[in-house]
């Protein structure tokens, strides 16, 4: 019986390529090509950064020296003292940049101090150049999540080129208009290849928010049947819809195929109405255009699991789905988490260092994106080694973000 | 052209395409998967020390390549449905049968079709064995196992393949019954 096994296996035919030489080896040579290009133009989008980079140090450092020079010009035993405070201002204007390792370890762990120090040093910056009211966070690769004070927004998920995940983009809606409108503007407009996605898998659907009795559908139209979709193209469908339905508060979601109840997706059948609200850890996802976005990741499917669960998650990365880039860097670490009601206390390890400010931006919302699924409203964090990033004033409470990658519609 | 891939195209790519091609099942995976083989190869043919024989040293690098396509495919597949609460029933491999198979009689369309049900270390030493077949050194060469290894996972591979055909005849023949 074995020898018959083993004759039929060797009766299994010879399967050929049906492509020539030729096109192989093309096929080849273009996707040899294809990391030089990319290389390339790494080097091409950071290259025009260094000079405005040090144009700027030089003039800050200009500043700091001519300044008390023009005050303090035949005042020579005070000139001493005002130049040490110029640089204390020095370090107070650059308070977005890492704290120096030379600091007493006295200025990362009381907080208060190093603040009254920072109010008394700030009063000339805050003179010359006032803060910006409110603008925008922009960095050059890290898209920022929109904060709870921006008013009504979306979420739309977008695919990686491999369908390997969904990126989930918010964007600020048009309250003049239906919720269906600008759903369909956006999904008719987006061009998601700007930030090396694909287009979004629920192009070829309608959506409507209805309320009834309390209950608020989010009513999903498809143009076409679902039954043929691959299971690749289902799970994407599914989890735009659940996420979208999420982003919209909605309690359930209405599935139609042109208007008519009911869809199915390829081979999983009928999708579920609930609202999928299991809480699932962010990570940090980087598209071809170097863009880094904040992914979810799979849901935690232990039970019960607590935000320590998914930070600590999200700190291993997901060593299985090489995708999934963890929002933590190689030296950061959480030491101590606190959670009190919708209230949490976050410190990182006094060793902790963040490079940029770019670089904790993307840790301290992916925490506060991770804890707004369990409910906490606010989180203060401990030894960032930043006061100011962006918005976040880091010696307060900061309220958790509205939603993850806050887009402009263009 | 590349002299290094004209060489090894004329010797291997039938071997190579259809070793991997045994092994994902999918032809457009298959031709996706020998191009990438091609591109490690050429990238790397400088610090191939013939030590090895050539042929064992690209159906090495053809087995990883599957391998970490069929892992990757296998945890994409269970990554998404471990989001779907509603039905879990896993999705059909709806994958035709390529020609090649369709027109061999039926217990060999048989045998293809209970091969795929086989665990993954089975189906290697399956292909590698009975459908290139390699010696059993060359096998354990290829994927990196004792000859002792090799020889039990084939004894057992066989074993499966042998019940696994059984079962579907037992349940063919229960359904025309």
């Amino acid at each position: 019986m074995s020898d018959k096994t083993k004759s039929l296996l060797s009766q299994l035919p010879e399967l050929k390529d049906q492509r020539n030489k030729e096109t192989i080896y093309q096929n080849i040579q273009k996707k040899m090509n294809e990391p030089t290009q990319s290389r390339t133009k790494k080097k091409k989008k950071r290259t025009p950064w260094i000079i405005p980079t040090f144009a700027a140090a030089l003039v800050i450092l200009l500043a700091a020296l001519i300044t008390p020079g023009l005050f303090n010009q035949n005042d020579g035993p005070t000139n001493l003292a005002i130049t040490e405070q110029s640089n204390e201002n020095n370090q107070s204007a650059d308070s977005a940049t890492p704290k120096d390792d030379s600091q007493p370890e006295d200025a990362t762990e009381a907080p208060s101090d190093s603040s009254n120090d920072l109010a008394a040093n700030t009063t000339i910056v805050k003179e010359e150049d006032p803060p910006l009211p409110k603008a925008k966070t922009e960095f050059d690769y890290y898209i920022p999540a929109l904060q709870q004070t921006d008013g009504e927004s979306v979420v739309l998920s977008y695919p990686d080129p491999e369908s390997l995940l969904l990126v989930p983009l918010t964007f600020e809606i048009d309250s003049s208009k239906a919720m269906s409108e600008n759903i369909r503007d956006i999904l008719s407009t987006f061009d998601a290849s700007q930030y090396g996605l694909e287009s979004s898998p629920l192009v070829n659907a309608t959506f409507e928010v209805v309320t009834k009795n309390e209950t608020k559908t989010l009513v999903a139209s498809f143009n076409e049947p679902g039954n043929s979709l691959s299971s690749n193209e289902s799970i994407m469908i599914n989890d735009s819809v659940q996420r979208l339905a999420t982003s919209l508060n909605a309690d359930e979601i209405n599935w139609q195929t042109n208007g008519e109840e009911g869809y199915s997706l390829g081979n999983f059948g009928p999708p579920d109405t609930s609202v999928n609200t299991k809480p699932s850890p962010y990570y940090l996802y980087e598209t071809s255009t170097e863009n880094r976005f904040l992914v979810e990741g799979p849901a935690l499917n232990e039970e019960g699991a607590q935000l320590d669960v998914a930070l600590s998650q999200m700190k291993e990365g997901s060593p299985e789905s090489t995708w999934y880039k963890s929002a933590f860097p190689s030296d950061v670490s959480i030491y101590s988490f606190e959670g009190d009601g919708t209230e949490a206390t976050i410190a990182f390890t006094k060793d902790s260092k963040f490079q940029s400010e770019e670089e904790a931006m993307q840790t301290i919302e992916a925490i506060m994106l991770a804890a707004s699924q369990y409910n906490y409203k606010t989180i203060l964090f401990e030894n960032t080694g930043f006061d100011q990033i962006g918005n976040y004033s880091l010696n307060e409470k900061l309220s958790v973000p509205q939603s993850p990658n806050a887009v402009q519609l263009k | 052209m590349d002299n290094v891939f004209d060489r090894l195209y004329e010797h291997y790519h039938t071997n190579l395409f259809q070793f991997i091609f045994y092994m994902v099942k999918n032809r457009a995976v298959a031709e996706e998967l020998v191009q990438e083989v091609y591109i490690k190869v050429l990238r790397s043919y400088q610090n191939y020390e013939e030590r090895s024989n050539e042929k064992t040293w690209l159906l090495a690098i053809a087995r990883n390549v599957a391998i970490d396509y069929l892992r990757t495919h296998n945890r994409r597949t269970s990554r998404w449905l471990s989001k779907f609460d509603f039905n879990k029933q896993q999705t059909e491999d709806n994958a035709p049968l390529p020609d090649e198979i369709l027109v061999q009689k039926e217990e060999v369309q048989g045998v293809y079709k209970c091969l795929r049900e086989c665990t993954l270390d089975q189906q290697q030493v399956l292909i590698l064995r009975y459908i290139q077949e390699l010696s059993v050194n060359e096998t354990a060469e290829i994927l990196n196992w004792s000859v002792s290894k090799v020889k039990t996972t084939q004894h057992r591979a066989i074993k499966a393949l042998r019940e696994l055909v059984d079962d579907k005849t037992t349940s063919q023949l229960k359904g025309v019954l």
